[in-house]
């Protein structure tokens, strides 16, 4: 349900991307949307973190909506989009993405994802490999050597004083969208859930980006994420924090742009 | 009285480090302060540009020794203070010569402490322009004498540097010293440490450069290996033209002494007459004597990278990963724990970065390209921009970074000393330890490599 506050910052948000409601298995699936339908890429789709929605991936949209169609989604339960009485774990809300896909016929994605997204992105590419034609993995969540509440805590607290400002009253409206409650159990569920070991699988052409002054993901996990994955590939933004598609829209299209276009089987 | 910012003393502490299964944080510092000093460092990289160099300049000379003191320096005293660094058990060779970078992986590989033949003992002094060679001369001819009476194991290589060194002699002078003799600690150690019937690895860099003759072992070199030429360090060009007025100096190009002949390189260069005596000495103790001869320093990094290469095939170990390391930023110890391939450049300059592209070119491609990149502080000729250096990262397969590079800084960044080692350490996906390396082995694969390098091995 949409709070006051929500609408106010869906008003501004309509003006760069319109949204889209599409029905899933019984349950109505809200994405924001912009960009050509006769892109020469297949369509970009992409997937937000714990907690918050598609809101905070409008900047990133707009800034690669002349080349590309570029949809933003909110999983189920975040944002505008129906949630089950259940909180639904990394492979539940894998299974959501995979079914939205489908059902709204954006062909074989490139999905570009960021922090615990990425977590669902990559095992929507692992079980649904013929739904994805490539990832972008944008500060990717779980470094194993920080598998606890407390420690990603701690980085999610260093990490916030380099994010922008801008971005509190979109975070505000949708953690009252999702709940507290939702997004503590979502975030409990991506603690659990082992990346590492379904990266070796991801067939996908992947592109990592991490922004230099991400605590929560720092160079070493992002290297290992890279190294772990068959056709994977680091770029790091200089000065950027954890969410670059917020803090540096500009810097992470200029990168996105080029990769999504690249030679190579898909 | 030793320089701790030198290549031969960062050379000697690296590999001293590895022989005692250690790693290298800090140039040789402590590990436990090596977050405080990044910390703070990162801090000094955010002052203005003339406070660090400020800084820098204070850093150096605080290492270096008043002439006055000089007299009181003695040869075997400084080997005494060579040897105390390694750990005292029986190795099957030693290596005895040049400062080298890819030589301190290969006596990694090989489990076998270096003696250096050459050390820098900065002097103090004040009042010379950096942009006046013969100045800086003048003033240290009488102090070098001194020394030179003190030591008659050593020969003094004057060396003054305005491109490179422009910070660092502005407070001191840089007295490199070559032993032309084992001396009676270098004799004592091999004696000691080598097995019966040893090899001695002699390292013969044959790098010359135009000095003048001061007096009986003592010469002047103007200018030194890096991105400069010779001829420009003598004659000027363009290039130094511009840099001078950059750094609004006087001059538009160095008036040195003239040069009276080609000898061993202040920094590099091997000083034969240490063979004439190492030869005396194995032939006495029944030693064998091997010869590592190049001209250029980097010649040996192809090879000692390609040495790792085919040790990594052997060992089952991906060969996908490669350090790129930049002056005295070496790390033996953390290369074989991350299985990467160490491929060292002399500095940070365009020829070293020509020789790395030239290495990538004919090595194929890695995975993961990880680059040191030493700061000197000066925006000297032939330095390239950030941006070139990336060129090297953009190769990689997969993750190119720089190890603890503020690139906003550069040159001028001298955090990295405290986060070279740091962002290396943290790479994952680490390896055991190998059983090092025999003399066999590298034998089989020098047989193997044939005339591929230009490295001669006699």
């Amino acid at each position: 349900m949409r709070t006051a506050l929500g609408g106010l910052v869906d008003r501004r948000l309509a003006r760069a991307a319109g949204s889209q409601w599409t029905r899933v298995d019984g349950r109505r699936f809200h994405a924001r949307h912009v960009g050509p339908e006769a892109a020469a890429a297949p369509p970009v789709v992409c997937v937000h973190g714990v907690g918050v929605s598609s809101r905070y991936m409008v900047a990133t949209m707009t800034k690669l909506a002349s080349a590309f169609e570029v949809y933003a989604i909110d999983l189920p339960g975040f944002g505008l989009t129906d949630g089950p009485p259940e909180v639904l774990d990394v492979v539940g809300l894998a299974d959501a993405l995979a079914g939205w896909i489908q059902a709204a016929g954006v062909g074989r994605p490139a999905l570009l994802a960021n922090s615990v997204g990425c977590q669902v992105a990559v095992d929507c590419a692992v079980r649904y490999p013929d739904r994805v034609s490539r990832l972008v993995l944008v500060g990717p969540t779980t470094d194993p050597i920080a598998r606890s509440a407390l420690r990603q805590v701690l980085r999610w607290l260093r990490n916030l004083p380099g994010e922008r400002p801008g971005q509190l009253p979109l975070s505000v409206a949708d953690y009252a969208d999702a709940g507290v409650g939702r997004a503590l159990r979502t975030f409990g569920y991506a603690l659990a859930d082992r990346i590492e070991d379904k990266l070796p699988l991801v067939q996908a052409p992947t592109l990592v980006v991490r922004g230099a002054r991400d605590p929560i993901v720092p160079q070493a996990w992002a290297e290992e994420v890279t190294r772990l994955l068959p056709r994977g590939r680091l770029a790091v933004v200089a000065g950027a924090p954890h969410t670059v598609n917020f803090a540096a829209p500009g810097s992470l299209a200029e990168l996105v742009g080029p990769f999504l276009v690249e030679d190579g089987p898909t | 009285m030793v320089a701790k910012f030198d290549s031969a003393t960062a050379m000697l502490r690296a590999l001293a480090a590895f022989l005692h299964g250690r790693d290298f944080p800090m140039l040789g510092g402590r590990a436990q302060a090596e977050p405080l000093a990044a910390r703070l460092l990162g801090l000094v990289n955010r002052l203005p540009e003339g406070l660090r160099e400020r800084l820098y300049i204070y850093s150096g000379w605080s290492e270096a020794t008043p002439a006055g003191k000089l007299a009181r320096v003695r040869s075997e005293a400084l080997a005494r203070w060579v040897v105390g660094h390694y750990p005292r058990r029986r190795y099957p060779a030693v290596m005895v010569g040049s400062s080298n970078g890819a030589m301190i992986h290969l006596a990694a590989a090989l489990g076998i402490p270096w003696l250096p033949q050459t050390l820098l003992l900065p002097v103090r002094q004040r009042g010379v322009h950096p942009d006046e060679p013969a100045d800086d001369l003048a003033a240290m001819v009488d102090p070098a004498r001194v020394l030179l009476a003190a030591n008659p194991d050593l020969a003094l290589h004057h060396m003054h540097d305005a491109n490179q060194d422009r910070l660092m002699i502005q407070r001191m002078t840089y007295f490199r010293v070559k032993r032309l003799r084992l001396g009676r600690a270098y004799e004592r150690f091999l004696a000691d440490t080598l097995v019966p019937g040893g090899t001695i690895f002699l390292v013969e860099c044959t790098l010359s450069w135009p000095t003048t003759k001061v007096g009986d072992r003592h010469v002047f070199q103007q200018g030194a290996l890096g991105g400069a030429t010779v001829q420009e360090a003598h004659q000027g060009s363009a290039r130094v033209a511009g840099y001078l007025r950059r750094y609004g100096s006087h001059r538009r190009r160095w008036n040195p002494p003239a040069p009276d002949a080609d000898r061993p390189e202040a920094e590099w260069g091997f000083q034969p007459a240490l063979r004439t005596d190492v030869e005396r000495f194995a032939a006495d103790r029944g030693y064998r004597i091997r010869r590592i001869i190049f001209d250029q320093p980097e010649e040996l990094s192809p090879l000692v990278a390609d040495l790792y290469r085919d040790w990594y095939r052997r060992r089952g170990i991906p060969v996908d990963r490669l350090l790129v390391e930049s002056f005295i930023l070496l790390e033996p110890w953390l290369a074989l724990a991350t299985g990467s391939v160490p491929f060292w450049m002399v500095f940070n300059t365009e020829p070293s970065l020509a020789a790395i592209h030239r290495y990538l070119d004919t090595a194929g491609s890695f995975d993961e390209i990880r680059l040191s990149l030493f700061s000197h502080g000066v925006e000297s000729v032939g330095l390239p921009a950030i941006g070139q250096w990336r060129t090297v990262l953009q190769r990689a397969g997969k993750v190119g970074s720089f190890l603890g590079v503020d690139e906003q800084a550069f040159p001028r960044d001298f955090a990295t000393m405290a986060r070279y080692h740091r962002a290396l350490a943290q790479v994952r996906n680490r390896y055991p330890m190998p059983r090092l390396l025999s003399l066999d082995e590298l034998d089989e694969f020098l047989d193997r490599s044939g005339e591929r390098y230009a490295v001669d091995w006699k």
